[in-house]
């Protein structure tokens, strides 16, 4: 084995996602999908109810699909109300 | 997008694939398509066949490069000064295209005068590229029947991103290759629907179909078709965003199959803002870096197999994906789930199919109108514009530029005065080296879905250096080193590559879990479209004086 042998990339078998995941402290513990969501908008309910301004992000997806893409910028425009929507396709 | 909508108004490449086929002259700038674009790239290959010239501008000699007739060595980030010494050279030699520059394009004289100081001398000197090949390359674009000018990520992860992409579209304006067929500008998309994606209007100041959101007219018509409000000035992009995060004022996120927590540049800043968000949400397929420092996780589908839809390629040819498999386990159709998350805000949307959705897009955006499934599926995939189900536009677009009826000529495409600057981060004692990053053909981005699967080709990460730089800083093949930038640094094995030259290195970014390139990355960026400036880097090069470092003991797994 060469002292300096190259360091290669190591084979990891594709993990799908399963299930849903929340924080709980340092962690994500698998969840339902009605705890998952029901967090998800809590916090984003907070952040819109905030008086100076909701300050909310999306980052969608270059690889999915136009109806994905339509519907994520509708979901930022109409429910969340930022326009603070961007993907990788810019320039 | 904003360097086309600024000469033409449409955000889209103006050719199709196979009108490559029949160009005689192709340029390929900033674009190893042999790697990063294969299929594209056959396209080339055919016309390569058929006795097309085939020009490479590229700081690196690529596998793209080895097919070319021609390969333009430049230094990193000169491509302006490049384009306007082709510039003055077309104009000096007599080869502008009058009769398209006086009908269809406007500014020539002030161009024309920029262009100027550009003498063969001064550009090669500033560039590295000879005289005699900067000549050769303005005389065979400006007299081909048909040339297309085709650049990707090497034109735009610039901080003048922007200002290069529009000093290749003079060159076009100049000698009238664009707007017939043949004749065109193609920016190669980097990802399958990174097209549709701003087609869509996940954009921060486009609704879909590039309808401004700051446009109260068309803003009054989503209004009406959505029944809610949409707040009327333009957003953040993704790197303001980022800065918002810092000054605190955006902190909550959605995100959407994006792993910004490995792909930004200066990764380790982007980590710490996205750890300091109040609330962080990721939908995604897979567990990303992004994903472990998330609030909620939701598991998603893979859009290509498991979920119904379109997508839109460089092209502009919208074609159908089709679902033929369920998500695994519990995970759920993207769709549905921001469905279900609109549902809980108190937005409630009905979509018996994925089709109602794309009936939705039609109604709103004009150039998807005639695009309805059924046609879809009969023609295998339309271009847009499309405004009408009677009707096929032609393959190119701007075809109106040659119009003969003034009013049909519409408005004239604009040339832009654009100054060379060099790299935002100089290179300097202390960091000596350019270090420039892309991809290789085997691998994807962070490697978040390449790195799973074994290929013969990979060969993990490295750091290419010129068998020059190799000499002088006394580094073997394969020895591992220490890369320094002003804001972090990484260890990967030397590869010694003779298609660099001295003072350039080159890495990937596709292996962030073992070599963490994006914290060498600078993230300045373009102020008009605010991509980041994956090209440019300073670095310098260490040796680790240890006989035996303990990672370097690992043996891979894979090829």
């Amino acid at each position: 084995m060469a002292a300096f042998g190259p360091r290669r990339h190591r084979y990891r078998p594709l993990e799908r996602l399963t299930q849903p995941l929340v924080r709980d402290g340092d962690t994500l513990r698998p969840a339902s999908w009605d705890e998952a969501l029901d967090r998800a908008a809590r916090g984003f309910r907070t952040a819109l109810e905030r008086e100076t301004g909701s300050g909310i992000g999306v980052f969608s997806c270059s690889k999915s699909t136009n109806e994905m893409n339509f519907v994520a910028q509708k979901l930022a425009r109409t429910a969340l109300a930022t326009n603070d929507i961007d993907s990788c396709n810019r320039t | 997008m904003v360097g086309l909508a600024t000469v033409f108004g449409a955000g889209g490449g103006t050719s199709s694939y196979a009108e490559a086929r029949d160009a005689d002259v192709i340029v390929m700038w900033g674009s190893n398509a042999r790697n990063a674009h294969p299929i594209y790239f056959h396209h080339v290959l055919q016309a390569v066949r058929r006795g097309a010239t085939l020009f490479v501008i590229d700081p690196r000699r690529t596998e793209t490069a080895q097919f070319a007739d021609r390969w333009l060595g430049l230094e990193v980030g000169t491509d302006i000064a490049l384009s306007n010494t082709v510039a003055r050279e077309i104009i000096h030699a007599g080869l502008v295209h009058h009769g398209f520059v006086e009908r269809a394009t406007s500014g020539f004289d002030e161009y024309a005068a920029a262009v100027e100081p550009w003498t063969l001398e001064r550009g090669s000197e500033v560039t590295g590229v000879p005289p005699d090949a900067i000549r050769e390359l303005a005389h065979a674009y400006a007299t081909a029947r048909a040339a297309q000018l085709c650049w990707t990520l090497g034109i735009t992860e610039h901080h003048n991103g922007v200002d290069n992409v529009l000093s290749l579209c003079n060159l076009a304006l100049l000698a009238g290759q664009v707007g017939r067929y043949g004749a065109g500008l193609s920016p190669l998309r980097g990802q399958n629907n990174v097209q549709g994606g701003g087609d869509m209007g996940a954009l921060p100041d486009r609704l879909p179909g590039f309808q401004r959101v700051d446009d109260d007219v068309a803003r009054a018509r989503f209004e009406a078709e959505w029944g809610a409000t949409v707040p009327p000035t333009p957003g953040r992009n993704l790197t303001q965003m980022f800065d918002a995060m810092e000054r605190g004022s955006l902190r909550s996120l959605l995100v959407v199959g994006e792993n910004p927590a490995q792909s930004e540049a200066d990764v380790s800043r982007a980590v710490e803002l996205l750890h300091g968000l109040d609330h962080l949400v990721v939908l995604d397929i897979h567990r990303t870096g992004t994903a472990e420092l998330a609030d909620v996780v939701l598991p998603g589908s893979a859009s290509w197999c498991e979920s119904d839809g379109t997508v839109t390629n460089s092209e502009r040819r919208v074609q159908r994906v089709r679902k033929a498999l369920d998500p695994p386990g519990e995970a759920r159709d993207d769709i549905d789930i921001l469905v279900e998350l609109a549902r809980r805000l108190g937005h409630d949307w009905t979509y018996d199919t994925h089709e109602d959705i794309w009936n939705e897009v039609r109604r709103l955006s004009p150039m998807h109108a005639g695009m309805s499934w059924a046609r879809l599926e009969a023609t295998g995939g339309l271009q847009w514009p499309c405004p009408s189900e009677d009707s096929v536009e032609p393959s190119f677009l701007h075809g109106r530029l040659w119009a003969d009826d003034p009013a049909a000529r519409g408005r004239r495409a604009p040339f832009s005065v654009v100054a060379h600057e060099p790299p935002a981060e100089a290179v300097t004692a202390e960091f000596p080296l350019r270090l420039t990053t892309g991809r290789r053909l085997d691998s994807y981005n962070t490697g978040v879905q390449s790195g799973g699967y074994r290929s013969p080709n990979r060969r993990g990460e490295s750091v290419d250096v010129s068998p020059a730089d190799a000499r002088s800083l006394d580094l073997a093949d394969g020895e591992l080193v220490r890369v320094i930038s002003p804001r972090g640094a990484v260890e990967a094995p030397v590869r010694i590559d003779r298609g660099l030259r001295a003072g350039l290195v080159f890495m990937t970014f596709h292996f962030p879990d073992e070599v963490d390139v994006n914290r060498l990355t600078i993230d300045a960026t373009d102020p008009k479209s605010g991509t980041a400036e994956f090209k440019a880097a300073a670095v310098r090069i260490e040796k680790i004086e240890t006989a035996a470092h303990p990672r370097t003991t690992e043996r891979m797994v894979t090829s």
